[in-house]
């Protein structure tokens, strides 16, 4: 089910009467919660719930046997079988996704690899339907059974964790919301007094907005067209296509995340932050804590510091930057380009931290002490980014190539692609990044004193508005491939 | 790596907590005013977009959904135009210069003017303009298609795709009407067709719901791409009508190969249409569905989308490569007269 429709509409209306009717009775309320998220996810196609069910039944067996060996928390190694059954669990969650969303990929190289020393080995490829958000469900997966091993998280209850597994909000493109954070949330007490409908309602009506008259217009306007054959496009056609994109899943991605923030609010959660105005940032390091921030965080803890981190010397943190940004480009897709995203901003941070590192044992000033040296780590880290998104956008790295290479060879006529009305989407939606915080919490504030009717009359101009400006039809949203 | 940010209009959570006392601090509402207030916005929004709305629900695929969408719609659709709030649309509309299309008649299509466009001779001087149109699969190999064209520098081409549109449900996109109004304005020589993704669904005819796949239904079909190509290749013109490829889901190739089937029996009735096949070309070794297929260099690239339907850009640039071989061929772009 997409949110951006008027089934979903109707959906949520009966669920949210649902939630707050059940709320005083928790068990009947996880019952409901579980029955609409099943409905919700099998939308598609009923058989994914299945892999819901299962994930919740392996995933709540690995973290009893875990509890069972894994002895005493404060302990400074873990008992060789605590060891052996989180193995166990790690490998059994990623073999799962590696089943529906690697297998082929990795067939397929390995069979053009070895074609090429003139073997033809010819691997059976299992072409297998990839379930929606296979790749957000696995990592949240891995923090219950991790954080259960590693003694921060007892397991609760099997009808709590199915809830947790499940919750449609958060279950196809994320926020990857922690078991941590989200099952005491669960058990605690929601007060149907104290709903926060201001800030849930801008929250929506912008992610709509968002992905609705921004992230569809750009797709349908120049991306889609630049990247299906850049050499119909001028240099700078393909200029404005590059941020174009930028701005595009920076929309979509983030739209999406709003919108399930505002749904989640609705029905007494908060959901982790995701994104931060990502391209206000003045190097790649900070952009990674402005962008996909539970992503960035998970592989920080789960991958990066298990690793290592930055404790070894500089080889032995290069090392783990690159293993970590290359798989965390790989979960992205099965395609090289992914982990040559990936790759490319492990490199960057690793020339950053080298810079740092210089910078500060030579006692150099900092370039960002200045405005006009802010601003220029802005504009190098934006480009740095958006030029990466070529990589992460094309379906293979020699379209990449052929994009990048229009920049240069498109030169002469200016094309029709790039209209006033396009080149100021992507103005505004980069310059909307720059708004000041505190303004959204006036405006949410102003909202919430508004009373019902106003925020009712509100709503109704914002959707009307949304519908009837947005193209016909709506996309999938692009992290729903993930 | 979790810190706050300074700027931004993003957040998500537990701004009531950090916003200062006084005016900055949100009130937080009843479930019940919550509710009030999106029954009361869906209401409004609802009653101002009616027209749009029900729009909607009809170009969804006959069935319960449909039927429960509109059942929703219709009566917000009476409400609104008994106090008038449908005029909101068409008076943003006309504000915004939306909605004044001047569709062409079919009578212009051969009008005597009109002369036979084929055959003649190509060059870089008089290319070949080509019209290249379908639904979101003909977006896929449409550009890669465009772009080996135009590198021959004799063709000139204009891709124009609809998603989710067909011939089925003209009340969703009527494709015909549309090549009229294009083929006039372009002056196209030679039209580029795909559909039918999105065609094996039931349809209504004379007040009537038809399965999709019987013979009645199969009967309404045929007379829908025999209009289209008459359409296209009024005045001479060429037209390429290219079948879908195989699909992975065996039930809905099944479906699929009945449209191609279609197609190619009126490619044959109509002078000037050559059906390419594509289902061949897309398929494995086995002749079964594969994601990944030997491109032309040696490669095993993916040809497919996740979705075993759609085309990636290699699967584009393969389809592409086949339909410009007939289309070279058809127009002697290679040696031999015209």
């Amino acid at each position: 089910m997409l949110f951006p429709t008027v089934t979903f509409a109707v959906f949520f209306l009966v669920v949210y009467v649902a939630n707050w009717l059940t709320m005083p009775r928790p068990r009947l309320w996880r019952w409901t919660m579980l029955a609409a998220s099943f409905l919700f996810y099998g939308w598609w196609d009923w058989r994914f719930v299945l892999l819901l069910v299962a994930a919740a039944l392996g995933n709540q067996f690995l973290a009893a046997r875990l509890v069972a060996v894994r002895g005493d928390p404060g302990a400074r190694r873990r008992p060789a079988a605590a060891r052996a059954w989180l193995a166990v669990a790690v490998a059994a969650n990623l073999a799962v996704l590696g089943l529906f969303k690697y297998y082929d990929f990795f067939a397929a190289s390995l069979d053009e690899l070895l074609s090429t020393f003139g073997l033809s080995p010819s691997f059976p490829l299992l072409d297998l339907v990839l379930p929606v958000g296979i790749s957000f469900l696995t990592f949240r997966m891995l923090t219950y059974v991790i954080d259960v091993a590693r003694g921060g998280l007892d397991p609760v209850p099997l009808l709590d964790f199915a809830v947790y597994v499940a919750f449609f909000p958060y279950l196809l493109a994320g926020p990857i919301a922690r078991a941590a954070e989200f099952l005491p949330q669960l058990r605690g007490p929601r007060d149907p007094r104290r709903v926060d409908a201001a800030r849930a309602f801008r929250l929506i009506i912008g992610g709509l907005a968002k992905k609705v008259l921004i992230a569809d217009y750009l797709a349908t306007h120049l991306v889609n067209g630049l990247f299906s054959a850049p050499e119909q496009y001028s240099s700078w056609e393909t200029l404005i296509g590059i941020y174009a994109y930028a701005v595009q899943i920076y929309c979509d991605f983030s739209g999406y995340t709003d919108i399930a923030l505002g749904v989640a609010l609705l029905l007494g959660f908060e959901l982790p932050e995701n994104f931060a105005a990502p391209y206000t940032a003045r190097s790649v390091r900070e952009f990674w804590r402005r962008w996909h921030i539970t992503l960035s965080t998970w592989l920080r803890d789960y991958l990066y510091i298990p690793l290592g981190g930055n404790r070894g010397g500089r080889r032995k943190t290069t090392r783990n930057l690159m293993v970590t940004m290359l798989l965390g480009g790989l979960w992205h897709g099965a395609a090289w380009t992914y982990v040559l995203w990936g790759g490319l901003h492990g490199a960057a941070l690793v020339v950053e931290h080298g810079a740092e590192d210089r910078r500060r044992r030579m006692g150099l000033p900092d370039l960002g002490a200045a405005p006009w040296g802010r601003a220029r780590q802005r504009l190098v880290t934006f480009h740095f980014v958006a030029f990466a998104w070529v990589v992460f956008r094309a379906d293979s790295v020699g379209d990449a190539a052929a994009v990048l290479t229009r920049l240069v060879t498109g030169l002469g006529s200016l094309g029709d692609a790039v209209t006033p009305l396009l080149l100021a989407l992507v103005a505004f939606g980069i310059g909307m990044q720059f708004v000041p915080r505190g303004l959204m919490e006036r405006f949410d504030a102003g909202l919430s004193r508004a009373g019902w009717v106003a925020q009712g009359l509100c709503l109704a101009g914002a959707l009307f508005l949304i519908d009837f400006l947005g193209p016909q039809g709506v996309a999938e949203f692009i992290y729903f491939g993930f | 790596m979790r810190r706050r940010a300074s700027a931004g209009a993003d957040d998500g959570r537990g701004a009531t907590d950090r916003a200062p006392a006084g005016r900055g601090r949100r009130r937080r509402a009843t479930a019940g005013a919550a509710l009030a207030a999106m029954l009361l916005g869906f209401f409004f929004a609802g009653l101002l977009d009616a027209a749009a709305l029900r729009r909607d629900a009809e170009s969804l695929p006959i069935g319960a959904r449909r039927t429960a969408l509109l059942w929703l719609v219709r009566p917000m659709t009476a409400l609104s135009g008994a106090v008038g709030l449908d005029e909101a649309g068409g008076a943003l509309d006309r504000a915004l210069g939306r909605n004044d299309d001047v569709h062409h008649s079919r009578r212009d299509l051969a009008g005597k003017n009109v002369r036979p466009i084929w055959p003649r001779e190509v060059t870089a001087r008089k290319p070949l303009r080509l019209y290249i149109a379908g639904d979101s699969m003909a977006g896929q190999f449409g550009g890669p298609l465009a772009a080996m064209a135009e590198k021959t520098g004799r063709i000139r081409t204009r891709v124009d795709y609809h998603v989710s549109s067909g011939l089925s449900r003209p009340d969703y996109f009527d494709w015909p009407q549309r090549l009229i109004d294009e083929v006039l304005d372009s002056r196209s020589e030679a039209i580029v067709f795909l559909v039918g993704g999105n065609d094996a669904q039931d349809v209504e005819w004379d007040g009537r719901v038809l399965k999709v796949g019987t013979r009645a239904w199969l009967d309404v079909y045929h007379l829908r791409v025999a209009e289209a190509m008459e359409v296209a290749t009024a005045g001479g013109r060429r037209v390429y009508w290219v079948g879908q490829p195989i699909m992975r889901d065996r039930r809905y190739g099944d479906r699929v190969a009945m449209l191609n089937d279609v197609y190619e029996k009126e490619a044959a009735l109509h002078e000037g249409v050559t059906y390419v096949d594509t289902w061949d070309l897309m398929a494995g070794k086995d002749g079964e569905y594969a994601a990944y297929l030997h491109d032309p260099d040696g490669g095993f690239e993916r040809m497919r989308q996740a979705d075993g339907i759609h085309l990636t850009r290699a699967g584009g640039d393969r389809v592409a490569a086949r339909v410009l071989e007939v289309i070279r061929a058809d127009w002697r772009m290679d040696g031999g007269s015209p």
